[in-house]
């Protein structure tokens, strides 16, 4: 099969669509992610979300909508928490995170009969995306696309100087709470595509690539989707074509990127 | 007219013990006050309170009549330092229209009028060549201006700064209070600092807080205003080269005996 002739075929195009729609709302959503310092919470929300998985092959539910949901109400729960300044805050989400994990094993465990699909859960796989999946994706990706859109200013305020924010008038809580929904909608198109156990890979690497050329907040988000865009068509190539998983090809080749280009910029450094 | 600031019978904790005990303060219009007290006397917390980033346990705080909240318009405030941002990609620009963003409470774009009223502080403060350099690229003076800049961008009646002259030295604070004595013909001006020196030279009123507050008409650095603010810790570690070398003849005559 030539490379033409695999983009043509069905569950690679929907593979494809619905990575696309995922690099959108993560490339957007992992640089306020970082910039707010809160990789260690997106991990705790994708890994609790492992506990709706588990849910909906228990109870027989969609698993798509029900870890949605699930993981929306995790996202409020650690809002609410990290709205005021805890000290045990980063005991509290790693709690969070392997009760999430484990809750969802046992569910598992619990279930009638043998579900192979365990795994891909675990560390993605774009090859099951339903025509259903691919709606929600769209929907979640416009939600993100045109609530930052909204807030976008505000977001930077609240990044750069959280009492300037308050000070200015701007209502900081809501905003916590908005930003919290908009990391786990990412979070669970994530989880789709490279796995809940690699969601943090993808939403940071981008960034960190993107920091290294870009002068202006605007241009690392960008910039972030369109290596999002560039990760997940590779990755899914390689993929196929080595017969690897989907998901940890795709973050192999955002870390090979990474390293190649942090590199390339201290031998430039070097030789100037 | 009401006052800019008027604080009634104030008391504050964050755990057990109380920061700030029965503080009553009123600072009239054009007031140019500086809160001083040693680090961890409740300073930047009473500050904090003022701009309602913190609610007051007990006790009533009024902006122009006003609880702090409700009274975003009125404020400016200039924070000591950025800590977690550093690395943040943003213009000096950028930073300055952040001071526009209270016109604009769900989503939209800055208007050509902020823009302009970005233009016309920067030129006024000396930083319109800087207009595209990033925040990260100007050394800690310049900082201090952009961030003097933002807070002046939506005419505020009255500004508060936090320790603003801490990484400014000796020449470049003279600057600065000159600056902030040519604001304070219109506006009220709130300065924390730990820096008794070259304030003393500009201020109106100053306000010592330690726990409890003491607020002085003029601007006379008394021995006793010393002790207030600094007597406590005097002990453990002196704190007298907090104090710099503007008032020499009041600062000398302290030492351990004299407190006791």
């Amino acid at each position: 099969m030539t490379l033409i002739d695999v983009f043509y075929t069905g569950f690679m195009q929907k593979a494809l669509i619905a990575g696309v729609f995922a690099s959108i709302a993560c490339g957007i959503i992992g640089p306020l992610v970082v910039a707010n310092r809160m990789v260690f919470i997106a991990g705790g929300i994708s890994h609790a979300a492992y506990g709706g998985v588990g849910l909906a092959l228990f109870l027989g539910l969609p698993v798509f909508s029900t870890t949605l949901v699930y993981s929306f109400l995790i996202a409020l729960i650690i809002a609410s928490l990290t709205i005021k300044n805890i000290s045990d805050i980063e005991m509290i989400i790693g709690l969070i995170w392997s009760a999430g994990m484990s809750l969802g094993i046992i569910l598992m465990d619990l279930s009638p009969g043998y579900n192979a699909d365990i795994m891909s859960y675990l560390f993605g796989s774009l090859i099951v995306v339903s025509n259903f999946d691919i709606i929600i994706s769209v929907i979640l990706a416009l939600t993100v696309i045109i609530t930052t859109g909204l807030f976008y200013n505000q977001f930077l305020v609240l990044i750069y100087d959280k009492d300037f924010a308050i000070v200015s008038g701007i209502n900081v809580k809501l905003l916590h709470f908005i930003f919290n929904i908009m990391v786990a909608c990412s979070i669970v198109m994530l989880i789709r595509v490279v796995g809940l156990i690699l969601v943090i890979a993808m939403l940071t690497i981008p960034v960190y690539i993107a920091s290294i050329f870009c002068s202006s907040f605007f241009r690392i988000i960008i910039f972030s989707v369109l290596l999002n865009i560039l990760f997940i068509f590779s990755g899914l190539i390689f993929s196929y074509y080595f017969n690897l998983s989907t998901g940890a090809t795709i973050i192999a080749t955002g870390t090979i990127s990474l390293l190649f280009v942090m590199f390339t910029r201290i031998f430039i450094k070097k030789h100037e | 007219m009401q006052n800019p600031i008027e604080v009634k019978n104030l008391w504050f904790r964050y755990e057990k013990a109380w920061i700030l005990e029965d503080i009553n303060l009123t600072v009239p219009e054009r007031d140019f006050i500086a809160i001083l007290g040693p680090n961890g006397s409740g300073k930047t917390t009473l500050l904090k309170l003022l701009l309602g980033i913190l609610s007051p346990d007990k006790g009533e705080i009024y902006i122009f009549g006003k609880k702090p909240q409700n009274a975003f318009k009125h404020l400016g405030y200039m924070p000591q330092r950025l800590f977690h941002s550093l690395n943040f990609p943003v213009s000096v620009m950028d930073v300055v229209l952040m001071g526009k963003i209270k016109a604009h409470q769900i989503g939209g774009f800055y208007s050509n009028k902020d823009r302009n009223d970005a233009e016309n502080i920067l030129k006024q403060l000396n930083l319109w060549e800087l207009r595209d350099r990033l925040m990260t690229s100007l050394s800690q003076g310049q900082r201090q201006r952009v961030l003097i800049a933002r807070a002046l961008v939506s005419s505020p009646d009255i500004l508060f700064l936090d320790e603003p002259t801490s990484n400014i030295d000796e020449r470049g604070k003279s600057g600065f209070f000159e600056l902030l004595k040519e604001l304070n013909k219109n506006i009220t001006i709130v300065v924390v600092s730990h820096d008794i020196g070259v304030i003393s030279k500009y201020v109106k009123s100053v306000a010592c807080v330690n726990t409890k507050l003491f607020h002085h008409a003029k601007p006379d650095i008394s021995r006793e205003m010393l002790l207030t603010a600094y007597g406590s810790v005097l002990e453990s570690c002196c704190n007298l080269e907090l104090l710099t070398h503007d008032t020499p003849h009041k600062i000398y005559s302290l030492d351990k005996s004299d407190i006791k």
